[in-house]
């Protein structure tokens, strides 16, 4: 086997991980099948075992494109190599949080429907959840408008402001009481879920974590790649020669 | 097993579709970049 066969392969370790993930997948969902049935809205509740581990993850990756960013504009000067490592994290957490955000919102309107007989309230959660969602894909769009050293100064400096949206978002539906019901999980007195419901949302917020873990290493590790090839292409090494042509491509 | 019949069903079954469709596609895609992305040549150092 050459370098070229060793270096397409994943990483034995990152088989056994995805596989684990799956296996816990499937729990996951046969937990969320066969939870007892809830009393107002019968089987539809189901929903809520894929949309509340999605929306949680979807507060989480934008914190870490936050750090990741924070970390690219502090090292970017005097660290380069860890300042593009940090712009390659900042890249796949942007990523991986617009999916989880667009999965959100897709499970969201589809019990919205079924539930409130409308598809979309322009309701505090909603509207700032939208919001979160935009500013993560005007990210995405900006790196792909913008190339060399600005584009990851400026997207470093866009995703420390729309950073800014995930905790009102989070909170909206404590400071506001409008369509949206009040959070599951504290949320007051009142707040909470039966018990035999527990295990389903644990092991699916379990499952999508550990998936959204995967995703997160794979977009990182590929970035990465595209980073060590495109400077081997520039400077013919697989290391950087200097500080300058390391922040100039991708 | 879930009679898949009323609004409310269908808009479950939807939902689990659209989960895995966004999901799992995006994990293909990122299994085809990852291919794409393998270097096309050892380096002088060999990495």
């Amino acid at each position: 086997m050459n370098n070229r066969e060793k270096s397409q392969r994943f990483p034995a370790w990152a088989s056994l991980y995805l596989v684990l993930t799956i296996l816990v997948l499937a729990f996951g969902f046969y937990q969320a099948m066969t939870a007892p049935k809830e009393a107002t809205m019968g089987n539809l509740y189901r929903v809520f075992f894929y949309h509340f581990p999605h929306t949680i993850l979807s507060f989480v990756f934008p914190y870490l494109n936050f750090v990741a960013a924070f970390l690219y504009l502090f090292w970017r000067n005097n660290h380069p190599r860890r300042a593009l490592a940090a712009d390659a994290f900042a890249l796949a957490s942007a990523e991986v949080a617009v999916l989880y955000a667009s999965v959100g919102l897709a499970t969201g309107m589809l019990w919205a429907r079924a539930a409130w007989g409308i598809w979309w309230a322009w309701d505090a959660r909603l509207t700032t959840y939208l919001l979160l969602w935009l500013l993560y894909v005007s990210y995405l769009l900006l790196r792909g408008l913008t190339s060399g050293n600005q584009r990851a100064v400026l997207s470093a400096v866009l995703a420390i402001f729309a950073a800014i949206d995930v905790p009102i978002c989070y909170m909206s539906i404590r400071w506001w009481r409008t369509q949206h019901p009040a959070p599951v999980f504290g949320g007051g007195a009142d707040s909470g879920i039966d018990p035999h419901m527990l295990p389903a949302v644990l092991w699916n917020l379990a499952a999508w974590t550990l998936w959204g873990a995967f995703v997160l290493g794979l977009r990182y590790a590929i970035e990465r790649r595209r980073q060590r090839n495109s400077l081997a292409e520039h400077t013919d090494v697989s290391l950087p020669a200097s500080p300058t042509p390391v922040l100039e491509v991708r | 097993m879930i009679p898949f019949s009323t609004l409310s069903e269908r808009h479950l079954v939807f939902a689990y579709c659209a989960v895995w469709i966004l999901q799992f596609g995006y994990g293909i895609y990122l299994a085809v970049e990852w291919r794409k992305s393998a270097p096309k040549k050892t380096t002088p150092s060999g990495r």
